[in-house]
């Protein structure tokens, strides 16, 4: 039931300016992720929230009630720590209860509460052991379940999944969107991996040095990135770019380099006619280059493979299209070998293109 | 295999690891056994300086059991341990916390938290021994000039006084033992624990008493064992500050027992009175390592 705003928020650790002018709207039951580079400011951001960390600037409201100055115990959140944070010397179940009993919760009801929610995450047999005698993925349950029993207005999640490996992550991650469909509370969780963070978010907060550069839906940020660092940390394999040449061609625009000429379509003309004649960043997502058999017109790139790269559900190519360097992803049953000649379509309206000097969108 | 005999001894379990001890077994039974067995052999006899003595069985014993001197000793040791280990134990763990908090020059205040220990004990005995002198004592002084006093204080001429005067220098020397060993182990208390707390809605008392005293515990009594052991054991100390006096009331084993042994002449009974040391000691780290174990 709880919304959270953030308004002009700074954080300042001296010199170091590690938040700047964090201007966040998190509406009641929204799953917000913030995903950025190392050192962007995320886990300054979520710690602010938390109260963990004194803000310099601007205002901190959850539920409509200020909390610049309310200590974290007062704001009624919970945190789930990168590495956990559980107390060693108690067990699993004093882990869970340690909150509800400083909140003098009747004992019969803590029982209750961290029973559910101990057989909620599955870890009802474990309620005895202390944390040393966990394994990575059970530590994960319980530092979730000390959060859950609380049944807090917002959740504050810190990477919670970077230290376990790959399929356990999968297997969370899922679990984690599960349980939040079915509580629905408001929550906010960083991470710095982008595939993460599409998978979970209602909404996105890309990050870099401590600004937001982009929020939105998952795919509606995939699909237009606002500027050039969005376009390269949103996507994996990471986006092409191309320094690129706008010249009109008869009613139309093309982008041109050596070795090809790509039209641009029809909706960006207007965006891109005060370009005309001068250089752009084109952006080209590898899975957005399809292998073309035979020419099929204006827009097929000439590519000299290079590397070939399969990972399983695609094969990754490295290429060279007159004196650029591309990676394309292309299905795992194409017969591209090392060193031969393919042709490339780019699909023409998943073009990105960007201003050279703000690297802004064009659009 | 020719030599497989030989190859097969060396390579029985323990047995090549029990040779590569044996020097240091060596060593030690030399250094440590040997005294230990010599004076409990001494006490079993009537040995003087000087004349060697002969069999006597318990008497030695017998006699300080009969001893008002004796009696006094033992009290004066477990007033001198339990009240210096006790204020060790709580103003070192204090000054750690302070110390363990983030403040502009720390790091010199660590430093100087070292400076008792640091200082020969004989050296900074002297100095208190002046600072507690009847006559010139720096504290009567500053009391007498400031009008609360009108005589200096008696510090190590009355019983009492003499007592606490010993203790408190054995306490200011023995903090940063205290302090150092604890601060160390309050560094590797993970700090992310106590933010977890303060989210759980944790006081300073709450966050003290649930993890950092649980999380220092095994650190503690073993530093609190090594202090009991070395205060119960203590001897440069009290015989520079006092001698044991005024009228034995600060004599503890060690020094009752230099003074019998050397001072005195008696070996034997300086032996016997010594001998009352181990058993303390041992039950002490027998404690200790039973607490531990379950610890772990
Ligand atoms: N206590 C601190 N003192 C000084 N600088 C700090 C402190 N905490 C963070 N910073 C700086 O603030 C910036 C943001 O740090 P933050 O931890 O929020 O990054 P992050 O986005 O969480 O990175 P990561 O993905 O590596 O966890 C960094 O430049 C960091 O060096
Ligand atoms: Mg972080």
């Amino acid at each position: 039931m709880a919304e959270v705003l953030l308004e002009h928020v700074g954080k300042k650790f001296g010199k170091v300016v590690a938040v700047d002018d964090f201007n966040l709207t998190i509406y009641h039951d929204e799953f917000m992720v913030f995903v950025g580079p190392s050192g962007c400011g995320k886990t300054t951001t979520l710690r602010m929230i938390a109260g963990l960390e004194e803000i310099t600037s601007g205002d901190i409201a959850i539920e409509g009630r200020r909390v610049n100055n309310v200590p974290p115990k007062d704001r009624d959140i919970a945190m789930v720590f990168q590495n956990y944070a559980l107390y060693p010397h108690m067990t699993v179940y004093q882990n869970m209860a340690f909150g509800l009993k400083l909140k003098k919760v009747a004992q019969q009801e803590i029982d209750k509460r961290v029973r559910q929610t101990a057989e909620m995450l599955g870890i009802l047999g474990l309620l005895k052991r202390k944390p040393k005698e966990l394994s990575g993925g059970q530590r994960q349950r319980v530092a979730l379940g000390r959060a859950i029993v609380r049944i807090p207005k917002v959740y504050l999640f810190d990477e919670p999944l970077s230290n376990l490996d790959a399929k356990l992550r999968v297997q969370m991650r899922l679990e984690l969107k599960k349980l939040h469909k079915k509580m629905g509370t408001t929550s906010i969780y960083v991470t710095h991996d982008q595939i993460e963070a599409m998978t979970m978010g209602d909404r996105i907060a890309v990050m870099k040095d401590g600004r937001i550069q982009q929020v939105g839906e998952p795919l509606q940020i995939y699909m237009h990135p606002i500027n050039r660092f969005v376009a390269s940390f949103i996507g994996s394999p990471t986006m092409n770019f191309l320094d690129v040449h706008v010249v009109k061609k008869g009613e139309g625009y093309h982008v041109e380099s050596k070795g090809f000429s790509l039209p641009v379509p029809e909706e960006k003309k207007r965006a891109i006619a005060p370009y005309e004649g001068k250089e752009v960043i084109l952006g080209v997502r590898p899975e957005d280059l399809s292998e073309g058999g035979e020419n099929r017109g204006a827009g097929t790139l000439k590519a000299h493979v290079e590397v070939v790269q399969p990972v399983g559900n695609q094969i990754y190519v490295d290429v060279k299209v007159g004196a650029h360097n591309l990676l394309a992803a292309v299905p795992p049953q194409s017969l591209v070998k090392t060193m031969e000649e393919m042709a490339l379509n780019p699909r023409l309206d998943n073009l990105h293109y960007f201003d050279p000097k703000s690297e802004l969108a064009i659009a | 295999m020719k030599s497989g005999q030989s190859v097969g001894f060396l390579q029985r379990k323990g047995v090549l690891g029990f040779l590569f001890t044996v020097p240091a077994d060596a060593i030690l039974l030399l250094l440590l056994a040997y005294p230990f067995v010599l004076g409990i052999w001494l006490s079993f006899t009537n040995t003087i300086i000087g004349r060697t003595g002969s069999f006597v069985g318990l008497e030695n014993y017998i006699d300080l059991f009969h001893s008002d001197v004796f009696w006094l000793t033992a009290f004066n040791t477990v007033v001198y341990t339990v009240g210096a280990v006790f204020f060790k134990l709580i103003l070192g763990l204090g000054l750690a916390i302070l110390l363990n908090r983030d403040f502009k020059g720390k790091g010199l205040m660590r430093a100087i938290v070292l400076l008792p220990w640091i200082v020969p004990t004989a050296l900074s005995t002297i100095a208190f021994w002046w600072i507690f002198d009847s006559n010139f004592s720096c504290i009567s002084w500053l009391f007498m000039k400031l009008g609360i006093m009108h005589a200096p204080i008696n510090f190590l001429g009355s019983t009492v006084n003499a007592r606490i005067s010993v203790i408190i220098v054995n306490i200011w020397r023995g903090i940063p033992f205290f302090t150092i060993g604890l601060l160390a182990g309050l560094q590797t208390i993970n700090h992310t624990l106590y933010e977890a707390a303060d989210i759980d809605g944790a006081t300073p008392w709450i966050k003290f008493k649930s993890i950092t005293l649980p999380l220092l515990m095994p650190l503690l009594s073993v530093i609190t064992t090594f202090s009991i052991i070395w205060t119960f054991a203590d001897f440069q100390l009290i015989w520079i500050m006092t001698r044991g006096g005024p009228d034995n009331a600060t004599h503890i084993f060690g020094t009752f027992s230099f003074q019998r042994a050397i001072a005195g002449g008696h070996l034997g009974e300086g032996a016997a009175i010594s001998a009352f040391i181990f058993p303390v000691l041992f039950i002490c780290v027998l404690i200790t390592s039973k607490y531990l174990k379950r610890e772990n």
